[in-house]
C-alpha cells in the first residue's frame, strides 16, 4: 500500500476490527478508538491531532483537542453496527477530504449531536439519525442530492422541541439540494414505519432553510418553521405520510416564506399550514384523504399569497381553511380547489379570493366556497364555482362579498346541484352584485339561490376567465423593480433587467408558460444596489429549447417582492 | 348558558375508557355518556366526556387539530345537521341516569357539521365535528375538561346514543419551541 492511501474502516471492539498497519509516510489527523495501540500496529501516529473516543474512553490519545463526541461520526452504542472511516491527509485518496468537508462517502453511518464545524453531506450518502442533530447558529450543513437520512424513533438526548422523537434542529443554515433524479430522502428507520416515526425538520429562530428537492415522509411535521425563520424555502420536494403537518410556517412577521412546487400527500392532518405573515405557498399539489383535516391552513395575515395551488380530496375536511384573524386580506388566486366536503372554508378574515385573471376553480365540493361566522367576510371576485353541491353558503352571521355596486362579483356560478348560493344567516341579505349563473333563454333572474342574496346585476354571459399565473406585489422593502427583457421578442434567449435600490437579496426568477406551467427555474443570483441582468437561454429544465410562444418571468427580489414580465419566443 | 335538569336519561350506556395512541395522536372513546331528556324543542342531546389524560405533557405543547367523529348507521335518508356545545360544569352518567343531576352547557356551538343526503350516498354518513378549541383549552387547563354535549334534530336519542358508542376523540398535538 502507498503512503497516505489508506482508506480502510474500522473501531476496535467492532466485529469487523482490525490492527491497522500505516503505510510509510502516512498522516493520519483523526481516528476513532478506545485504545489507539490496539488500532495501529506501529502505535499511535504522531500526527493524530483529534480523536473520537469509543465509549468516551480517552485512553491513548495525546492530543490536547479531544473529541468526545464528533456529532456526525458516531460509534455502535445501542448495538448498532459501528463502521467509520479513517481518515487520512492525502490528496490521492477518494475519501480523503478535509477533517469535516466530506460526510458520509465511506462507512460514516450516524449522526447526532451538535455540528462543531460546516459541513457536506456527500452525494448518495446514507446517514443514520441516532439522536437529534442540530446545525447551531453560525454553522451550515449542506446535503448533496441522493442522501437519504433514516431516524430512528426514540431520542436519547432527550432534547429539542420534541423530547421522544428525533428530529434535524435547524439554528444556522439548512442547505439541502436534491435533484429531481436523485431527491434527498429524510425517513424513518423502522422496517414498518408509521407516521410521527421522527420529529421533522425544525427551523429555529433566525435560522435559514432551502429545501430543495427532498423527500419527507414518517415524520410528525416533515418541516416545521415555528420562530422567525428566514428566508426559508421548501421547494419541489415530496411531502407524505407525516401526522400533523406536512409542512408548517409559523410565528414569522419579518422574514419570506416560500412553500412552492411540492408534491403533499396528506396524512392525517394538515398538508401546508402557515401563519408566517410574508409566506408564499405557491404551485403545489396537495392530495388529502378521509383521514386528513385540511389541504391547506390559513391563519390569515395581509401579505400572504396562496397561488396556483392544487388541492384535492378532502371528503371530510376542507381543501383549504381560512380562519383566525379577522380583518386580514390574505390573496387567494389561481388555485383548483377541488373534490372536497369544503372547497374553502373561511371562518375569520377578509380573505381576497380571486381576481381578474387570477381565477380559482372551486369544483367537485360538497360547498364551493363556506363562510362561517360573523367575521367571515372574504371577497369573491373571477371565480369558477361550479359543479358543487351548493355553491357559496353563508351561515352563523357571515357576511362574504360576492360583488357589490361598482365592484362586481365577476364569478361563475354553473351546474351546482341544490343551491349556487345558500344564505343561512338568520337575518340580512347577501350582495352578490354581477355574477354569471349560466345561461337561459331571456336571462331571467336566477333562481338557484336560498335566502336573501342581490343577485341584481346578474351577468347573461360569462365573464372573461383567463388565469395568469402571476402574483400580485407584496411590499418591496428592497425596492426591487423590474426595467424589462430584452430582446423581446426573443430567438434565442434573453436578458431579464431589474434593479435594486436597497441592500443586497437573493433573486429568484422562474419562467411559466401560458398555461401557467413552470418552465424553467432560473439559478438565484445574489444582487446589491443598482441594474442587473440575469439570462434565460430559452431553454426548459432539461435543456430543451422551448417552443415559440409567450411566457412569463416571475421574479422575487428576498423572497417576497414578486413581479412578471412577457416574453414572446419565436423560433 | 342553560341548565337542564335531568329528569330520564333514555337508553342510558356507559363507555368504557378506551384509547391509544401513535406517536403524538391521542385517540380515546367517551368515559361517560348520557343521553339527556328532550326539552321538548325537537332537539337530540347527548352528553360525553373523554379523558385527556394521555395526552403527553411538555414544554411547548400544542394541539393541532382535534375532532370527534363516528359514523351514523341505520339514521334513515335527508340532511343532517349535528353541533356540539360545551358543557360547564361536572357532571356523572349515574346521576344524570338517575335523575338526581344535571349538565349545564354553552349554547353556542363550538363547531357543528352538515351531512348532506348527497354525501351520504357518496361517502357514507361520517360525522366530524371540529374540537381543537375545546381540547386546546381542555389542555391548557383554561377550562375544565367537562365534556361537550352532540345535539342533532334529526336522529333519536337512543339511536344518537347506539352511534356514538364508537365515536372517537382524535387529537394531533406536537411541541413546538420550549
Amino acid at each position: 500500500m502507498a503512503g497516505g492511501a489508506l482508506s480502510y474502516s474500522t473501531v476496535d471492539g467492532a466485529s469487523d476490527y482490525a490492527t491497522i498497519g500505516l503505510p510509510s509516510g502516512s498522516t493520519v489527523t483523526q481516528s476513532i478508538f478506545s485504545n489507539c495501540s490496539t488500532v495501529f500496529s506501529s502505535g499511535c501516529p504522531t500526527t493524530l491531532t483529534k480523536c473520537i473516543f469509543y465509549n468516551y474512553s480517552t485512553a491513548g490519545c495525546d492530543v490536547s483537542t479531544q473529541l468526545s463526541d464528533d456529532p456526525l461520526y458516531c460509534n455502535s452504542r445501542e448495538g448498532l453496527p459501528g463502521k467509520y472511516t479513517l481518515r487520512i491527509d492525502s490528496p490521492a485518496a477518494k475519501y480523503n477530504n478535509t477533517w469535516g468537508v466530506q460526510i458520509g462517502a465511506k462507512g460514516v453511518e450516524c449522526a447526532w449531536g451538535s455540528l462543531v464545524r460546516d459541513a457536506v453531506v456527500d452525494v448518495d450518502a446514507s446517514v443514520f439519525g441516532l439522536e437529534d442533530v442540530t446545525i447551531p447558529t453560525g454553522k451550515i450543513l449542506t446535503v448533496k442530492e441522493g442522501v437519504t437520512f433514516k431516524w430512528d424513533d426514540d431520542d436519547n438526548s432527550a432534547g429539542g422541541d420534541d423530547t421522544v422523537e428525533n428530529e434535524l434542529i435547524v439554528c444556522g443554515k439548512l442547505r439541502m439540494n436534491g435533484t429531481s433524479s436523485k431527491p434527498v430522502t429524510l425517513t424513518s428507520s423502522k422496517t414498518t414505519p408509521a407516521e410521527g416515526d421522527w420529529t421533522g425538520v425544525v427551523v429555529t429562530s433566525n435560522a435559514a432553510a432551502k429545501i430543495d428537492h427532498a423527500m419527507i415522509k414518517y415524520a410528525e411535521d416533515g418541516v416545521r418553521a415555528v420562530y422567525t425563520a428566514d428566508s426559508t424555502t421548501v421547494s419541489n420536494c415530496t411531502l407524505l405520510s407525516n401526522q400533523l403537518d406536512d409542512v408548517t410556517v409559523a410565528g414569522d412577521t419579518t422574514h419570506a416564506v416560500s412553500i412552492s412546487s411540492n408534491t403533499v400527500t396528506v396524512g392525517s392532518g394538515i398538508g401546508i399550514s402557515v401563519s408566517a405573515a410574508r409566506a408564499t405557498v405557491s404551485g403545489n399539489t396537495v392530495t388529502c384523504n378521509s383521514s386528513s383535516v385540511y389541504g391547506l391552513e390559513l391563519a390569515a395575515q395581509d401579505s400572504q399569497m396562496v397561488s396556483a395551488n392544487t388541492v384535492q380530496s378532502a371528503s371530510l375536511g376542507s381543501a383549504l381553511w381560512v380562519g383566525s384573524n379577522a380583518n386580514k386580506t390574505p390573496a387567494v388566486q389561481s388555485n383548483s380547489f377541488i373534490n372536497s366536503k369544503n372547497g374553502i372554508q373561511c371562518v375569520n378574515s377578509k380573505a381576497r379570493i380571486g381576481a381578474s385573471s387570477h381565477v380559482n376553480t372551486i369544483t367537485g365540493n360538497t360547498v364551493g366556497v363556506l363562510a362561517d361566522g360573523a367575521n367571515a367576510i372574504p371577497a369573491l371576485r373571477y371565480n369558477n364555482i361550479s359543479s358543487n353541491t351548493t355553491g357559496v353558503s353563508a351561515k352563523s352571521g357571515a357576511n362574504p362579498d360576492m360583488g357589490i355596486t361598482g365592484n362586481l362579483g365577476n364569478n361563475k356560478f354553473l351546474s351546482n346541484s341544490t343551491y349556487c348560493i345558500n344564505n343561512r344567516n338568520t337575518s340580512g341579505t347577501l350582495s352578490a352584485k354581477g355574477n354569471y349563473f349560466g345561461t337561459v333563454s331571456g336571462c331571467p333572474v336566477p333562481a338557484c339561490f336560498l335566502g336573501s342574496v342581490d343577485v341584481s346585476s346578474w351577468l347573461c354571459t360569462a365573464p372573461f376567465m383567463v388565469d395568469v399565473p402571476i402574483s400580485p406585489l407584496p411590499p418591496n422593502p428592497q425596492g426591487f423593480r423590474l426595467l424589462g427583457v430584452r430582446p423581446n421578442p426573443a430567438k434565442s434567449g434573453a436578458n431579464l433587467q431589474f434593479a435594486l435600490q436597497g441592500g443586497r437579496t437573493d433573486i429568484q426568477v422562474e419562467v411559466f408558460d401560458l398555461a401557467g406551467r413552470l418552465v424553467r427555474r432560473l439559478d438565484p443570483m445574489n444582487a446589491g444596489i443598482g441594474n442587473h441582468e440575469l439570462f434565460w437561454d430559452g431553454r426548459d429544465e432539461r435543456g430543451t429549447p422551448v417552443q415559440t410562444g409567450v411566457y412569463f418571468f416571475r421574479a422575487t427580489g428576498n423572497g417576497i417582492s414578486q413581479q412578471s414580465v412577457k416574453l414572446l419566443v419565436v423560433r | 348558558m342553560k341548565a337542564t335538569t335531568i329528569l330520564l336519561a333514555v337508553g342510558m350506556f356507559l363507555v368504557l375508557v378506551a384509547s391509544s395512541s401513535t406517536a403524538d395522536v391521542l385517540r380515546v372513546s367517551p368515559s361517560q355518556a348520557a343521553v339527556l331528556q328532550s326539552s321538548g324543542d325537537g332537539v337530540t342531546r347527548l352528553a360525553l366526556q373523554f379523558d385527556l389524560s394521555g395526552l403527553r405533557s411538555g414544554a411547548g405543547r400544542k394541539i393541532v387539530w382535534a375532532y370527534l367523529e363516528w359514523t351514523i348507521t341505520s339514521a334513515g335518508t335527508g340532511d343532517k345537521t349535528f353541533a356540539a356545545l360545551p358543557i360547564t360544569t361536572s357532571w356523572t352518567a349515574s346521576q344524570v341516569n338517575s335523575r338526581t343531576g344535571s349538565v349545564t352547557y354553552s349554547e353556542t356551538p363550538a363547531s357543528d357539521w352538515d351531512l348532506t343526503q348527497d354525501e351520504q350516498d357518496r361517502l357514507g354518513c361520517v360525522v366530524r365535528l371540529n374540537a381543537k378549541d375545546l381540547v386546546s383549552s381542555w389542555a391548557s387547563g383554561l377550562t375544565s375538561n367537562y365534556g361537550l354535549v352532540v345535539t342533532t334534530r334529526e336522529i333519536s336519542g337512543n339511536t344518537l346514543a347506539g352511534q356514538l358508542e364508537n365515536a372517537q376523540l382524535v387529537v394531533g398535538y406536537g411541541f413546538y419551541g420550549q
